[in-house]
């Protein structure tokens, strides 16, 4: 077959062979074995059925021969697949643990590619839909040229015609494989989409029940899910009639082969083919090494053609699964030591400083040029249009982000030399949505902080005036929080996140857009519980225009050319 | 309509869902397989009395044009059977998966909202999904297989008994250890791996989401690596049950070759007997039917291998099953059916509130009653219940206290008949990926265009729709991807106007409005066309419309 230029897919694909490359080694030559075996098999038992049927007489050293060769084979069969599988499971859980890794340090990054739940599927599924390639595909690919190769060689000292019946057949074969498949290949293509499509609808319109219910719309929507499973169905049969063509001329052809095979042996053996009348071409024997080998000669080609579709499935995967490694770790970047500035002892040493911060990723300007500092306890309102790269200052600061230019300092000390662990304990971080684990409240206010005094939490619960609403639960702060919703509001459990930053003690707050999801009036409750809360802390908070931070000391308002600095006098009810 | 299923899920409802399907698939199946056999058989057969017949002189008198055509017509049915019965079973396969989709959707509308709610959250959904994928392969990889080496063995069984009839015995004790003996021995060792791994992935699934969903916390923390090892821990335990799946798998096909290994020996064994020239064949048997006869056993042989398979297939199906009857209704559907509301002149609550069905928390009790043409604003501190009180109005959700109707108590707030009364405008904007124009007649399947456009221009929506590509027909995201949060919300409000309905519930229907929008609905609801026979809101603006309201607190 053509070598074709490699599609990124699958280079990607071989790239993980490489690592499972002695094992692969191993099934290779296991595969040589295995077709060594089925010679000897066929030589065996077509002696033994010569004899039996011409003198009737049991040759056991024959016997012996292709049992034992039967035995080897399939004893070597299994200690192939034993090998193909844990190659798979290898590179398939390697390549997980590499996809979490990669996952975790992406940061909030991650969420640029696809929903936790999204991830979570391309990190279980996408890697399991590897398998197939891995343990069946690969091995095959080897197999399905070394077993007819051996097969034609064995065929030749006994029979020219055999010989150039399967020499004459495979191409054949091939040709036609490819010339279907290829046609087939493409529709497959195509019904992988419908057939997501279609999973698709069921999930929305799945998602949308209550509203549907609420519509008295339901019936339709089944009606709809009916409709277009049928539709798909139709459609879906044309689409596998021509795939399963391809597998079927492969059938067509072995049978016909063999069947002309038999159909020259058995007229050779009677001395009745056209050609030569009177004379027998073959002997019994070799007729039937012949006839035992011709079905093992179109085998590998069969299987592969089944195992084809293990080869698809695994570049779908491939796309998905390169996607996510694809988001580049902007760690380990070279940062120029910016000249140390002279610290002038009458100067305040700001907490955060940054100077000529700015950051380009792939020609896109995600943060332009920003220079601003903070002092020690002052709180600064971020505010500005969509995309001026709020959010990108703020994974900067987390230390998801390295790829920029210019300097952070912190307290006069560059950022990343720093150690990134002691800065980012520092920190608390109060994102849109709360980040919750399943279990209690208690659990989740101590999400890595391990275990907190009774006290300790209680003054947090009161700060952050959580206390009444987490009293009224009836396991307390014991309650579980479960995804299904306890019945806190968006409000109750934005406080419950300040809670925890306060109980962390950091000094250096971070916040995202924390009233972003909640009504007006809500809103304005949470950012006075804020206001109490992080007094005295260095904050860096984002909020909309609709819900203004009155009593941040600083205003920076950030647009696409840079960042604008206003004092503003700040309103605060401490 | 397609007919109703059954309440639960079996297997046997899986083969019975479409029987003629599943048996012209099964039939052509049995065929090829056969088919397959024969052409081995016959091949062997015909050489060998071909040479036979060549060695003692009778070659020109032996009829080859039977066997010749016969193989040949095994040949071509082998091929015809297997695409045939690629093509029937896929069919079958696609309608199961059609049927099945439904089955989940009937269980879904069937369930109380509060459930229904809690199904959707999460990756449940697409569990669901990917155990129904699971499930449709179940006949193509468990029964088929297994029906097709029953059929293997017995015209092995057929042909054993024709060539001499003591070797029924030993086909007879292959098939029942390859068919029944097997099988179950497999099941027993792995059965309960394939539970463990099935329940493992799920168990791995939830602590993948709930370690991302504080992935940053935790990273800031410095305690991600304690996570992180107990999330590589549940990796490890699935890989070492995924590698002791294989290998039992890869036994099974071993001990089944092994059988057939044996099963051809004593076919040996059986027919030869030991004299002082050696080893020869008995008299009594034909050697060129022997020799058909192993053959045929090498093709019965190749029959069983996927057998093997099965166990994991069936473990899988089974746990999908199970997975999806946890779906079926518990409570008899037409109890709400039968619940009517008649047209009402008067709605009073009375110490009403929502209520979350995991939750604790009592929140405050209303009371107030509505007579037609009457409007009431609910108002209260954040967090005082507002918006549970109107889901559990709607019937999203449960409740206590009581709803009279006039002088009738409603007492179920989810029946259908209750909801046609109604519209509500919940707090989260749904979009469906269908168009605009689908997304708005969900609220009223013949709105016209001007209809529509009228609504929309009543929301401030109208140059923003003409504006579009495709007009009414654009395509909308799901879940409203692309459009923002504000219009979503507007298109919402927009459905929920179209419906007409005599009770209009509106959650915070002025959020993401601007002001000239928010006085044209005010006017719209008070004076316009769609102003409703009782109106119950929660709005955090102070709007036109409290003007013509009364308002309840629940403080």
């Amino acid at each position: 077959m053509r070598k074709r230029l490699k599609t990124p897919e699958q280079q990607f694909l071989s790239e993980l062979q490489q690592a499972e490359k002695k094992r692969f080694q191993t099934v290779k030559w296991l595969g040589v074995l295995i077709a060594l075996t089925i010679v000897a098999q066929a030589l065996g038992l077509a002696k033994v059925i010569a004899d039996l049927v011409l003198e009737g007489s049991f040759p056991l050293s024959a016997a012996l021969l292709a049992g034992g060769a039967y035995l080897l084979k399939v004893v070597v069969q299994f200690v192939r697949e034993q090998l193909c599988a844990s190659a798979s499971r290898n590179i398939r859980f390697s390549l997980r643990k590499r996809l979490i890794n990669h996952l975790t340090k992406l940061g909030p990054n991650r969420l640029q590619l696809d929903e936790d739940a999204g991830l979570s599927t391309r990190v279980y599924e996408q890697v399991d839909a590897l398998d197939d390639y891995y343990s069946r595909y690969v091995p095959q690919v080897f197999l399905v040229t070394f077993i007819p190769l051996t097969i034609m060689l064995a065929v030749l000292p006994v029979s020219w015609i055999a010989f150039f019946i399967f020499a004459f057949t495979a191409p054949l074969v091939v040709f036609f494989m490819i010339l279907v498949g290829h046609k087939a290949a493409n529709a497959n293509r195509k019904q992988f989409k419908v057939l997501s499509l279609l999973s698709n609808q069921f999930m929305d319109l799945n998602q949308g029940m209550a509203e549907l219910k609420r519509l008295g719309q339901t019936q339709s929507a089944r009606e709809r899910l009916s409709l277009t499973a049928s539709e798909y169905q139709k459609t879906t049969m044309g689409v596998l009639r021509l795939a399963f063509l391809s597998t079927g001329t492969l059938e067509l052809f072995s049978s016909v082969a063999i069947a002309m095979v038999a159909l020259y042996l058995g007229l050779g053996l009677l001395e009745q083919l056209p050609w030569q009348t009177g004379v027998s071409p073959v002997s019994l024997f070799a007729a039937f090494y012949l006839l035992l080998l011709a079905p093992e000669f179109y085998l590998p080609l069969r299987q592969l053609g089944n195992d084809y579709h293990a080869k698809q499935k695994a570049e779908a995967a491939a796309t998905d699964i390169q996607a996510i490694l694809d988001v580049e770790l902007n760690a380990s970047s070279e940062h120029k030591q910016v000249s140390v500035h002279e610290v002038s002892a009458l100067s305040l040493t700001p907490m955060i400083e940054l100077v000529d911060l700015h950051w380009q990723q792939n020609g896109r300007t995600r943060l332009a040029n920003i220079s601003a500092a903070i002092q020690q306890g002052e709180r600064v309102w971020l505010r500005g249009e969509s995309g001026a790269g709020k959010s990108s200052l703020m994974s900067i600061l987390l230390g998801f982000e390295q790829q920029y230019q210019g300097s952070i300092l912190i307290e006069a000390t560059p950022l990343y030399p720093m150690d990134m662990q002691a800065w980012r304990h520092r920190l608390a971080w109060l994102p849109q949505q709360p980040e919750w684990v399943q279990g209690t409240i208690r659990q989740n206010l101590e999400l890595g902080l391990g275990h907190c005094s009774d006290d300790a939490l209680r003054t947090a619960l009161i700060k952050s005036h959580c206390w009444d609403f987490v009293g009224q639960l009836r396991f307390g702060w014991d309650t579980p929080i479960s995804e299904a919703g306890t019945g806190l509001s968006g409000g109750q459990m934005q406080r419950l996140s300040i809670a925890r930053a306060l109980l962390s003690q950091a000094d250096i707050w971070l916040l995202d857009e924390p009233c972003s999801g909640l009504d007006s009036e809500t809103a304005e409750q949470v950012l006075n519980t804020l206001d109490e809360a992080s007094f005295g802390k260095t904050v860096l908070i984002i909020s909309h225009d609709t819900h203004p931070v009155v009593w941040a000391n600083q205003q920076w308002v950030m647009t696409k050319e840079g960042v604008h600095v206003e004092t503003q006098t700040p309103i605060s009810y401490v | 309509m397609s007919k109703r299923k059954p309440q639960s899920l079996t297997f046997k409802s899986l083969l019975l869902e479409n029987p003629f399907g599943l048996l012209v698939a099964m039939l052509v199946g049995i065929i090829s397989s056969l088919a397959a056999v024969a052409l081995l058989g016959i091949s062997g057969w015909f050489l060998s009395a071909a040479g036979l017949a060549s060695a003692m002189g009778a070659a020109l008198v032996f009829n080859f044009f039977t066997p010749g055509a016969l193989v040949r017509l095994m040949a071509i049915l082998r091929t015809a059977g297997r695409y045939g019965e690629q093509v029937f079973s896929h069919d079958h396969l696609l309608g199961l998966l059609r049927s099945l989709r439904l089955w989940v959707w009937d269980q879904r509308v069937n369930t109380p909202q509060a459930k229904v709610n809690k199904q959707t959250k999460g990756d449940l959904l697409q569990r669901l999904v990917g155990d129904l994928d699971q499930i449709i392969k179940w006949p193509l990889a468990v029964v088929m297989p297994w029906v097709y080496g029953l059929i293997g063995c017995l015209g092995l069984l057929a042909l054993g008994a024709f060539v001499s009839p003591v070797l029924m015995l030993p086909i007879a004790v292959y098939g029942v250890v390859q068919l029944w003996l097997m099988p179950w021995l497999a099941n027993r060792a792995a059965l309960l791996s394939v539970y463990t791994m099935q329940a493992l992935s799920v168990h791995r699934r939830s602590r993948f989401m709930s370690v991302f969903s504080a992935l940053i916390t935790l990273t800031i923390r410095g305690h991600w690596q304690h996570y992180s090892e107990r999330l590589d821990n549940l990796d490890e335990r699935q890989r070492k049950l995924q590698a002791r799946l294989q290998r039992s798998t890869s036994m099974t096909k071993l001990i089944s070759q092994l059988m057939s290994f044996l099963l051809i020996g004593s076919f040996f064994v059986l027919c030869l007997e030991i004299s002082d020239q050696g080893i020869s064949i008995q008299a009594e048997v034909e050697a060129t039917w022997l020799v058909a006869l192993v053959l045929a056993a090498l093709g019965v042989n190749e029959l069983m291998q996927p057998i093997a398979n099965a166990v994991l297939a069936q473990g899988q199906s089974k746990v999908g099953l199970k997975r999806l009857n946890q779906l079926a209704i518990s409570r008899a559907k037409h109890e709400l059916e039968h619940v009517q509301v008649l047209p009402f002149a008067s709605i009073s609550l009375r110490e009403f509130s929502g209520r979350y069905e995991t939750s604790t928390i009592h929140l405050p009790k209303v009371n107030f009653a509505l007579a037609r043409g009457g409007s009431m604003r609910l108002v209260g501190a954040s967090g005082s219940g507002k918006s549970t009180c109107l889901a559990a109005i709607a019937g999203d959700l449960s409740y206590d206290g009581e709803v009279w109707l006039d002088d009738q108590r409603l007492t179920h707030l989810d029946a259908p008949s209750w909801r046609n009364q109604l519209a509500y405008l919940s707090q989260q904007s749904v979009i469906f990926q269908q168009s605009l124009r689908a997304n708005l007649c969900l609220g009223n399947a013949t709105a016209t265009d001007a209809e529509l456009y009228q609504v929309l221009h009543t929301l401030g929506l109208k140059e923003w729709a003409e504006a579009l590509p495709n007009g009414l027909d654009t395509l909308l995201g799901a879940q409203g991807r692309d459009i923002s949060g504000g219009q979503a919300r507007r298109i919402c409000l927009a459905r929920v106007l179209l419906r007409g309905s005599p009770l209009l519930i509106l959650d915070e229907p002025f959020d993401g409005l601007d002001s000239v929008s928010i006085e044209r609905v005010c006017e719209a609801l008070t004076h316009g066309p769609y102003r409703p026979d009782f109106l119950i809101y929660v709005s955090h603006i102070d709007t036109a419309l409290d003007q013509y309201s009364n308002s309840c607190s629940l403080n």
